[in-house]
């Protein structure tokens, strides 16, 4: 035990250099730095934005229209004047938003006509903030538009709801799952459900990716450096120096993965995280009561697939490094194994699995890296057959890997492939 | 008597190349033992056979009584292997990389710690000990490593040209050291193409070509049997027949 974690010190300590943590640490700085940066220019857009108002009809209906974009995220600045002057004074005021009411809009709209408002966006720039407040202020009018048409209707049908006039059809939904049924939107479940498992995938990509370069990078090293040929030759049993390896570098990736996370965490939190309908209260009971929320306990066996993935990988890059030359050629090896883990994720993200054709569902089962994306969903829905059979198919993969690597580093494999080379260069040069 | 090191009929082929075809040799415990020949006669093939690195194709070889290939792990904790193009840990001081090489040889923290005392006089780094290895030139790295072959007194050392590319008072240095330990009771087995050196240090050499044994023997010896003023003369002579 003394000896291998002896071992795992010194490859932390190999992998752990300042040049390799610099690129990490400055993409962590960059996102941070990006994220608040969005973060304050958001928190400015989200301000009560100025809106001038010429109000040229002034009348009882041009004032409602008039406050109806009063809002808490909208200030209303009424005025007059030509549009040259309306152009003055919002620059002056430092306001981008001009809205024209013209003279007929009362006599038009009980006439049962349209009119147009005259909407001028004074624009230095474009980016997403700027498009949010246009799409605010757009809804202000869908708004007043919408408090005409009731004016209307209540005039037309005293008595009678403008409301239930406009919308003589409304949905009660229902959601079920396996035997039960429970009043919810199927939308807004499934956004709460996938807020609670997005980060899953991208976490396990990223240790996965890490940590295989990681433990290539070890093994190639070891032979550019010349240093293998040294430790293959004292006292230490060879699977003591593989699982040495492979903790060590499961270590380093989990540390370069924290650094990422979280500054990928603090950079999309930037952006907020909208589902397709605000959720409420109900629609988290709701979830609760379907079974679909993940408790400590799922959480428990999430870390177990987790953990048993990146035991995969690490142990399938072990294998394949041993292989290489050098720490760029035991990079390149490591290439089919991101495959391996890419394969699955994006098949994951855009297809249900379960109505997939026959030979890609045998594609996914068959690739051990598949588990861990699949079974959110499965403990969601029971089905803990797929998740204890993935424990057992990642635990027998990553067993025989690991064996191979360690009966390779056995033999004089580990060493002939370059050996051989060199033995023929020599007799070519002699020959 | 039991050898320190027993090697028997020993063949070793990669592929259809045959790099060793049937070498035999013994070396008496305590004796330093040269191995002499050209670039690709075998020599470093035959150092990695010794050291466990690579497995006889066919042959015998033993370590005091024990064969390198049924018994390996045992092997390994009385011999060390100094590779002819071997490196140091680069990201590790020279201390630090003494003592993860230490801790594979003793679980006793006092015994590591006078492994590595043991080392850190035998490199003669003076501070720079506590330094980089990736600081070090080509020389001070070599000293290092002869250092961790050395600092366990192993009972049989392997040393595959201990001196390559090393200047003059570098190369004067190791061979001393190694003269010192063979002299407090190390077996040594080294090999060289640098016969001159290999005769200063060793008690007997064999000659090899083309993986076979062509002449062994004392040096004094092989230089009076053949007429010879040093080694090289003696090799030039017998692969001439």
């Amino acid at each position: 035990m003394r000896v291998v974690i002896n071992i795992i010190l010194k490859e932390a300590k190999e992998l752990l250099t300042p040049q390799m943590l610099a690129p990490f640490v400055a993409i962590m700085v960059v996102f941070v730095f990006i994220g608040r940066a969005i973060r304050g220019e958001r928190a400015k857009s989200s301000r009560p934005q100025t809106v001038i108002v010429a109000d040229n009809d002034r009348t009882a209906l041009s004032q409602s229209v008039l406050e109806a974009l009063q809002s808490d995220q909208t200030t209303v600045i009424p005025a007059e004047g030509n549009l040259d002057e309306l152009l003055a004074l919002a620059r002056t005021a430092g306001v981008t938003w001009i809205v024209v009411i013209p003279e007929s809009l009362e006599h038009r709209i009980q006439a049962f006509e349209t009119v147009d408002l005259q909407v001028y966006n004074i624009v230095s720039g474009f980016s997403i903030t700027q498009m949010e407040k246009s799409v605010r202020l757009k809804s202000l009018f869908d708004k007043a538009n919408e408090r005409l048409a009731q004016a209307h209707l209540a005039q037309a049908y005293p008595g009678a709801s403008p409301e239930n006039i406009q919308n003589p059809l409304r949905t009660s939904d229902f959601v079920v799952v396996r035997d039960k049924v429970v009043r919810g939107n199927a939308d807004v479940l499934s956004g709460l459900v996938m807020s609670q498992t997005f980060m899953i995938p991208i976490v396990l990509l990223m240790v996965l990716i890490y940590s295989s370069q990681m433990i290539a990078a070890s093994i190639g090293q070891e032979k550019e450096n010349k240093t293998l040929e040294t430790l293959l030759t004292v006292p230490i049993n060879r699977t003591s120096i593989v699982i040495g390896k492979m903790v060590g570098a499961a270590l380093v990736a989990l540390v370069v993965s924290g650094i990422f996370m979280v500054a990928m965490v603090y950079w999309t939190g930037s952006f907020g995280g909208e589902t397709s309908a605000p959720a409420g209260a109900a629609d988290t009971s709701a979830l609760s009561q379907l079974g679909l929320s993940l408790g400590p306990q799922s959480y428990v066996l999430l870390a177990v697939g987790l953990f048993l993935a990146v035991l995969c990988g690490l142990s399938l890059a072990t294998l394949l490094a041993i292989f290489a030359d050098d720490a760029k050629s035991a990079q390149v090896s490591v290439t089919p194994l991101m495959m391996l883990v890419m394969i699955p994720y994006f098949l994951c993200i855009f297809l249900n699995i379960d109505a997939a054709s026959l030979p890609l569902k045998i594609l996914m089962y068959a690739i051990p890296f598949s588990y861990p994306f699949l079974m959110p969903k499965a403990i969601m829905f029971g089905n803990y057959g797929l998740v204890f059979a993935g424990f057992g198919y990642m635990a027998l993969f990553a067993a025989a890997c690991i064996f191979t690597a360690a009966r390779l580093f056995s033999t004089d494999r580990v060493l002939t492939a370059k050996l051989r080379w060199v033995r023929r260069r020599r007799v070519r040069a002699e020959g | 008597m039991e050898f320190a090191c027993s090697v028997r009929d020993l063949v070793r082929n990669f592929g259809g190349l045959r790099a060793l075809g049937g070498i035999s040799f013994d070396i008496k415990p305590g004796e330093v033992f040269g191995l002499i020949g050209p670039n690709g006669s075998g020599k470093t093939t035959t150092l990695r056979i010794v050291s466990t690195l690579l497995r006889p194709s066919s042959g015998k070889v033993s370590v005091f009584g024990i064969d390198v290939a049924e018994r390996p792990g045992e092997v390994r904790r009385m011999l060390s292997y100094l590779p002819e193009d071997a490196g140091a840990y680069k990201s590790l001081s020279g201390l630090d990389y003494l003592r993860f090489m230490a801790t594979f040889y003793t679980t006793d923290n006092r015994d590591r710690d006078a492994m590595v005392e043991q080392g850190m006089e035998l490199a003669e780094l003076g501070q720079r000990i506590r330094n980089r290895v990736k600081t070090y030139s080509k020389g001070m790295a070599r000293k290092l490593l002869l250092a961790r072959a050395l600092m366990m007194k192993p009972r049989l050392a392997i040393l595959d040209e201990p001196t390559s590319g090393l200047d003059v008072s570098n190369s004067m240095g190791i061979r001393n050291r190694v003269r010192e330990y063979a002299r407090q009771g190390t077996t040594v087995l080294l090999s060289s193409h640098n016969m001159l050196e290999v005769e200063f240090l060793s008690d007997r050499v064999a000659l090899i070509k083309q993986g076979e044994i062509i002449e062994t023997g004392a040096p004094e010896e092989l230089k009076q049997k053949h007429g010879c003023r040093n080694l090289e003369e003696v090799f030039l002579k017998v692969e001439a027949r």
